[in-house]
């Protein structure tokens, strides 16, 4: 168990204990051996010459775990790879970061990262939908694209060759993320998938999973074709502020928001894998429960939802064999 | 404190708005708390309290002291707070020292009283030993651990329940004392007084935002906020302590407005919490 700061009576305590060890013995059963806690001995032939890597130390000459993690061998380098790092990035990885600074033709955001990722001008499609380059106006106007502290939605573009990361947002899919609130939880919960923006149309929302564990609960916005940003519009744009002060997001839709906020939060605790189809069955069970959005964050809700993943787990084996 | 895009403040200003926070709860919706008793074994009395993602420690240690001349009935009590650095970034180096400070004021303002001791919500009768000779001292710390948001409610609680989980051991005055000399004192290992903590008020901290006051502020939700009281109220309804943070006045009829809110929703909260301390003991005593 994972240390659940729970208040659980004594039969939650024991059903969620049997949720839990059902759901690990029907985990892979293969790599049991090579997860490694701090201090135990990795299992290494000595007379073979080996690499120590990352996560390793010598130790009266035993090779020793410095992290809790799982044991990794490739060719002759032999590292433990820690659970519950820093998100670690892949090319054409969809993230979501937060806006830290405007720079010189580029925004550096922080995506839960060792570094801030970098966004460039010119991997932003303009608003005006142009392909052209970018001006020294362009550059001065950057403040009315991406201020500080928005919520960016970006994908992974390459690594530079310092370490940091440099991101686009050429789609209209990509941009700033509004009407909504943004969910952290560990990076290594967020699977990489075939899709990362899903549009829940029963709900009317949003919702982006950033692989770095930033996700994104919303109001639907349509993907923004090309605004025409000129000097009328603009003090049209200064007034809609104040007009977004009354339009509020109506009580239905920020019901939704709620849950499914309050889903990924659960599934988060819990420790499971965050995907859009165990969000939707999460929700789905709060709704059959009748159970108050609110209390979905309440011990109860975190057993009931254990349970089911522990039989639905035991559901797929059985069909498999 | 990571900033918020305007796309958020908005959302949470809308929230509170409607009745429906981010989490899910109402205005006046408390999130779980949960109590642990007893976590430093050294001192007489201590416990945690952990409020959602807000976790404090308050630990009780008794001493053997001198009253004060001019109150030789009453025993001594301090309150100090401490805001560790792993609780928020900003608190790193002597960044956390304003806001421990603000919280120490703000909680001695409400549990201990005027300077006369009247007032108060420990009894600090209790805890004289001999007559302007001898009495305890009572140092109450608390330390943040985690910050997120609504820490005085939490500290509060805190040190209602480490006080209820306080010991302090009986003592046997020798029986020839002259009236000139210090008496010698016995302090026993085995027994133990229990504190009476039936008096001691809960700090109830009513956040601002917009038009509606809210109850059990998180950090986002506190950094959209105009103006906050917090309010002491006892298990008769009596206040014992108000305090007034942020920059924004308040018209007085808010104000009242506030402390009828307040005491309506301590009753749940005392309730609660006492259900939890008594739960927390049990388990304690099980272990």
């Amino acid at each position: 168990m994972r240390g659940l700061q729970l208040p659980l009576s004594q039969t939650q305590r024991i059903r969620l204990q049997r949720a839990l060890e059902k759901l690990q013995s029907l985990s892979c059963k293969a790599n049991s051996d090579a997860s490694v806690t701090v201090a135990d001995t990795i299992p290494v032939n000595y007379e073979d010459a080996f690499l120590k890597g990352h996560g390793t130390t010598d130790l009266n000459g035993d090779l020793v775990a410095t992290v809790c993690g799982v044991v990794e061998r490739i060719n002759k380098l032999v590292y433990v790879r820690a659970l519950r790092a820093r998100y670690k990035p892949e090319v054409g990885d969809i993230v979501v970061g937060r806006v830290v600074e405007v720079s010189q033709k580029r925004w550096r955001l922080e995506i839960n990262f060792s570094l801030d990722a970098i966004l460039m001008l010119s991997s932003m499609n303009m608003p005006d939908g142009i392909q052209r380059r970018r001006t020294a106006l362009d550059e001065l106007n950057m403040r009315g694209i991406f201020e500080e502290n928005d919520v960016v939605c970006a994908e992974v573009r390459n690594f530079q060759h310092d370490g940091s990361l440099q991101l686009q947002a050429r789609s209209q899919k990509y941009g700033k993320l509004e009407k909504g609130q943004l969910l952290i939880v560990d990076p290594y919960l967020v699977k990489k998938s075939k899709q990362h923006f899903h549009h829940l149309e029963q709900f009317g929302i949003d919702l982006v999973l950033g692989r770095n564990g930033f996700i994104w609960v919303g109001e639907h916005v349509e993907a923004r074709d090309s605004m025409v940003v000129d000097q009328a519009n603009s003090s049209e744009q200064s007034m809609v502020p104040e007009e977004k002060n009354k339009t509020h997001t109506p009580l239905e839709m920020r019901q939704n928001i709620c849950r499914i906020a309050n889903a990924v939060r659960v599934l988060s605790t819990l420790g499971f894998s965050i995907d859009a189809d165990l969000i939707l069955e999460t929700v789905e069970l709060s709704s059959t429960v009748k159970i108050d959005i609110h209390d979905m964050l309440g011990s109860e809700f975190h057993v009931l939802v254990a349970e089911r993943e522990a039989e639905r787990r035991s559901l797929v084996g059985k069909r498999k064999r | 404190m990571v900033g918020l895009s305007v796309g958020e403040k908005h959302f949470i200003q809308g929230g509170i708005a409607q009745d429906l926070r981010s989490d899910g709860r109402k205005r006046l919706t408390y999130r779980p708390i949960y109590v642990e008793t007893g976590v430093i074994p050294q001192a007489h009395g201590s416990a945690r309290v952990r409020l959602g993602a807000t976790d404090v420690i308050a630990s009780v240690k008794a001493e053997l002291g001198k009253p004060s001349a001019l109150q030789p009935d009453k025993g001594n009590i301090a309150i100090y707070v401490d805001c560790s650095p792993t609780a928020a970034p900003m608190f790193e180096g002597r960044g956390g020292e304003e806001l421990s400070t603000e919280l120490s004021v703000a909680l001695q303002r409400c549990l201990l009283g005027g300077k006369s001791g009247a007032g108060a919500g420990i009894d600090p009768t209790s805890l004289v030993v001999v007559e302007g000779k001898v009495c305890w001292d009572l140092y109450i710390d608390g330390l943040v651990i985690s910050s997120d948001g609504n820490l005085l409610d939490a500290l509060a609680a805190a040190i209602k329940a480490a006080l209820s989980n306080t010991g302090i051991p009986k003592v046997n005055v020798a029986a020839d004392a002259t009236s000139d000399e210090q008496p010698e004192v016995n302090i026993s290992d085995e027994e133990f007084l229990q504190f009476d903590t039936s008096g001691i008020p809960v700090i109830v901290t009513l956040t601002k935002v917009g038009r509606h006051y809210i109850v059990d502020a998180t950090s986002e939700e506190e950094s959209q906020m105009s103006s906050a009281v917090s309010i002491s109220v006892n298990r008769k309804g009596h206040i014992c302590g108000l305090t007034k943070r942020g920059g924004v006045g308040l018209d007085p009829s808010i104000i009242l407005d506030m402390i009828s809110v307040a005491k309506h929703v301590s009753e749940q909260l005392i309730n609660k919490l006492d259900s939890e301390i008594a739960a927390a003991e049990a388990s304690e005593e099980e272990s």
